[in-house]
């Protein structure tokens, strides 16, 4: 146990390093593509004074690394600046939106890894039958999907002529958002007892939810067939069977957990992935997350919101990662921390 | 066990569908029109939202349309149209000179929070503007009187109150004095920069304010949750009477394709071309059972531009060689869906000071290619003449579809196009930065922030707007047209302006330093039930008079 404790703490130490080289790469690649800021926030119409004016007050002007090492030294207070545009604290726009992804995601990989570990087993044990060709058509669909369009065409088909889930947003607009503790509308409405939000919200997230969790269903599907079919084929299974062991029990305890550890690791960094936020689905699906709103701020050059969100997104992805090292010892006991 | 696992398979699936059935009914509210938002409560579908809510700072079109529901100009519009009419003003006088406009408010108004409304208020506003000197304070400060001195660091005379054109004549009277005289100056004041304010509510919210915004409009502000919704109330008190809805929620739908669905399935009221919703979509909607357009003319337009400073563009005659060769009816018809006007010169033709004696650019090879050739740019035996380059910004597909367009029809000709795409903040940089990037011909377009020719040719014609100090893009100059725009500006009779004007659109027209694509027409589109929504040209929103049966 001790092991795992300095295993933890190592892995955290190395996240100072990796988030320093995470912010001079996203420092240098806004500040090395073309364009001016001040330019795109003026727009045509301003004057070069005004320019050169706000060059100044945003410090433009100075060598790129005085900015750079401004900007570490405001970092290393906590201080992400704020938003040249909007003029809100970029901590104050990452806790606003955060928690609407980390919703959409959560629900998204619930979604995949249900669909994709279940299609995945039944495909490996199932090998070369109808069932598993059907899945693997299914998966070689989801993954090609585009994820745009798979989401207009759950909102034509489920909303608009079923009319069983709403649109597009979080919540209906007649409601008021649940008292906020953590930013979850679900588990908000829950701690609040609000049922009209909960049904509401959850009714929100599923369409958002499946369309994000499509193509990392497809992926998980396929890396947990192949793992199976791999342990499928071990000797402790045929030991397993001999030993007269009913198939359930020899495929769900024996093999699955076994099969398990790569499909994990695709599910950590799956999350990863979407907790930086899925720009096309939080479009499509009008969801006020991380992705939309870093993609709009790159456009209007507003730097301390891409940069903050990149660093933030780094952060989540080493964590999400260190968890799923985590897991690995729990589905494996010969994995030991040192 | 393959059942087995086949049926798990299925209940996964169905879990995972199922979550709500249970809870449809609930939609229905009990005033609700079937199917609907509620009677009481307008819903506005825009692709953007705001950036800002104080008057003072906002300087985009989706800012602008809340705030012009929340806060009121001395000077506003009429119904649906670009003529003027007093709002927080009862009335005005005009100094002979054109310099001196005095102001007659209206008494007994106030501010959502109670703070009345008079001349010091309004001057509190206007100096605030100018105090702040963020981006819309370019559409008012150079023409209020010290309006530049006063905010430039380097005046001796910098934020010196004592210099400007503006003065508290008594509790309702406010004069303002121009740098010189400007005829267009009470259109510039209808731009939501020239809003109203509550100087109670700018004190206790101070840089907060532009998220408590406080003005005497026709809604009050409720609520904003960023990327999701704005919120608003009715005034109850609004000094032309309350509006005839309670409430009013702009939501924020960022992909124009759900847009559409949206206002097919009737939960929202109310969106538009001004709102984001796409040309292609509107032929579709134009057609739906429960749902009504309306189509008018804006005052947008869209341009090619040739820089005319360098070759081969420093040629009119190669110019109206390229004006000739371009396809409009497959421009008009098939790229904007029908949904654009033809135009010739720097103004559109729904404003006056447009010449409409003035004929249109028509396709016509033959007299591009003899116009080519007397520039000096004969063919080749290949037919082959020369090689240049447009360019446009990359999130545009309509200027993308008319680089193609116009490739296709420059081949014809024996000119090779090639199409360049920079992104937005790259492309305003390439255009009007320090250092000129780009020197043969690009897209653009141009929206006003005043009704009145001057906002066109000024700072698009003008020699003086060169970049980087203005928008004169195509570093177009001509020293009669400059004349003649300085002449229209400072003179206060309409009808020698509009003569000046026409003289402009002729001669402009004649050395064709753009080509005139079109000018928008922007279509609103709303449920059955919602009426009294009218598209002002300026892409102004008033959902003041609107209501739903």
């Amino acid at each position: 146990m001790d092991g795992m404790y300095s295993y933890v703490a190592r892995r955290l130490i190395l996240l100072v390093p990796v988030l320093f080289g995470v912010s001079l790469i996203s420092f240098s690649l806004m500040h090395l593509i073309p364009g001016d800021p001040a330019r795109a926030m003026l727009g045509e119409k301003a004057s070069l004074a005004e320019v050169e004016r706000l060059r100044e007050e945003l410090g433009l002007n100075d060598p790129l690394y005085v900015q750079y090492f401004r900007y570490v030294s405001r970092l290393l207070h906590l201080d992400l600046g704020r938003s040249i545009i909007t003029h809100l604290p970029v901590s104050e726009e990452l806790f606003q939106r955060f928690p609407a992804t980390l919703e959409l995601t959560a629900a998204g990989i619930t979604i995949a890894a249900l669909i994709g570990v279940v299609t995945g087993v039944v495909s490996a044990t199932h090998r070369n039958t109808v069932l598993d060709h059907f899945a693997r058509v299914l998966a070689l669909l989801g993954l090609s999907m585009p994820v745009f369009w798979l989401g207009i065409m759950l909102i034509l088909v489920f909303s608009y002529w079923f009319g069983w889930f709403p649109i597009s947003g979080r919540l209906d607009i007649y409601l008021a958002p649940p008292p906020r503790v953590t930013g979850l509308y679900i588990v908000d409405s829950m701690l609040s007892g609000n049922m009209e939000t909960l049904k509401s919200s959850v009714k929100h997230l599923v369409l958002p939810a499946i369309a994000l969790g499509t193509s990392s269903a497809a992926v998980i599907s396929r890396m947990t067939r192949s793992s199976m079919l791999e342990v499928l084929g071990q000797d402790y299974i045929v030991a397993a069977r001999s030993k007269g062991l009913a198939e359930r029990v020899v495929i769900y305890k024996h093999a699955l957990r076994n099969a398990l550890i790569p499909t994990i690791t695709i599910v950590g960094l799956q999350t990863g992935a979407l907790l930086g936020g899925a720009v096309l689905t939080e479009t499509v699906f009008s969801w006020p997350g991380m992705g939309r709103r870093s993609v709009e701020a790159i456009y209007q050059r507003d730097f301390p919101i891409v940069q903050g969100f990149i660093l933030f997104a780094a952060f989540i992805f080493v964590l999400v990662n260190l968890l799923v090292d985590l897991v690995y010892a729990y589905l494996d006991p010969r994995i030991r921390y040192r | 066990m393959a059942k087995k696992i086949g049926f798990s398979l299925l209940v996964s699936f169905l879990l995972v569908l199922s979550v709500v059935p249970g809870c449809v009914e609930r939609e229905e509210k009990p005033e609700a029109v079937q199917p609907g938002t509620p009677l009481d409560t307008l819903v506005v579908g825009t692709i953007r939202g705001p950036v800002e809510l104080d008057p003072a700072r906002a300087y985009d079109t989706a800012s602008g349309a809340v705030i012009t529901q929340i806060f009121d100009t001395l000077v506003g519009y009429k119904e649906g149209s670009t003529e003027l009419e007093p709002r927080l003003a009862e009335r005005w006088e005009v100094s002979p000179d054109g310099t001196q406009y005095t102001f007659y408010l209206r008494k007994g108004v106030r501010f959502h929070d109670g703070t009345p409304f008079n001349a010091e208020a309004m001057y509190f506003s206007l100096k605030r503007v100018l105090d702040l000197n963020e981006k819309p304070a370019v559409v008012i400060r150079d023409f209020i009187k010290g309006g530049s001195a006063y905010t430039d660091p380097e005046n001796p005379d910098y934020h010196n109150p004592e210099i400007l054109g503006l003065e508290v004549v008594d509790e309702y009277t406010l004069r303002i004095t121009t740098e010189y005289p400007f005829a267009p100056f009470l259109s510039v004041l209808t731009h939501t920069v020239a809003s109203a304010v509550s100087p109670a509510a700018v004190r206790k919210y101070g840089d907060e304010f532009f998220r408590n915004p406080v003005g005497t409009g026709p809604f009050r502000f409720v609520s904003w949750e960023k990327g999701v919704d704005v919120r608003l109330e009715a005034n109850q008190e609004y000094f032309r009477g309350p509006p005839k809805v309670k409430r009013v929620i702009f939501k924020v739908i960022p992909e124009p394709s759900v847009l559409k669905i949206e206002i097919q399935k009737g939960t929202i009221d109310i969106t538009g071309t001004m709102l984001g919703l796409r040309p292609e979509d509107v032929k579709d909607l134009k057609d739906q059972p429960r749902i009504k357009t309306e189509e008018k003319a804006a005052l947008t337009i869209a341009y090619i531009g040739f820089v005319t400073d360098r070759e081969p563009f420093n040629d009119k005659r190669v110019r109206q060689a390229f004006a000739y060769a371009l396809d409009y009816d497959a421009l008009i018809n098939k790229i904007l869906a029908g949904v654009g006007a033809r135009f010739v010169g720097p103004i559109p033709p729904n404003l006056w000071g447009y010449n409409p004696e003035v004929p249109l650019y028509e396709r016509d090879l033959e007299k591009a290619a003899k116009l080519l050739d007397e520039a000096g740019y004969p063919a080749d035996e290949t037919g082959h003449r020369f090689k240049t380059t447009i360019w446009y910004n990359s999130d545009n597909t309509t200027r993308r579809d008319i680089s193609v367009l116009l490739q296709s029809n420059l081949k014809e000709i024996g000119v090779d196009l090639e199409i360049k795409a920079l992104e937005w903040g790259t492309y305003l940089d390439y255009l009007y930065g320090e250092e000129r990037k780009i020197d043969t011909m690009f897209i653009i377009g141009w929206a006003p922030d005043y009704v009145d020719p001057d906002n066109y040719v000024y700072p698009l014609l003008y020699s003086g707007s060169h970049p980087p100090n203005g928008s004169n893009n195509t570093y177009y100059s001509n020293p009669r047209v400059d004349e003649l725009i300085l002449e229209a500006r400072r003179e206060p009779d309409h009808a020698k302006r509009e003569q000046l004007y026409k003289e402009i659109v002729r001669i402009v027209a004649e050395d064709s330093p753009w080509i005139f694509l079109y000018s928008t027409v922007d279509v609103a589109v709303t449920r059955e039930n919602v009426h009294n929504f009218h598209v002002y040209p300026q892409h102004y929103i008033d959902l003041y008079p609107v209501y739903k049966t």
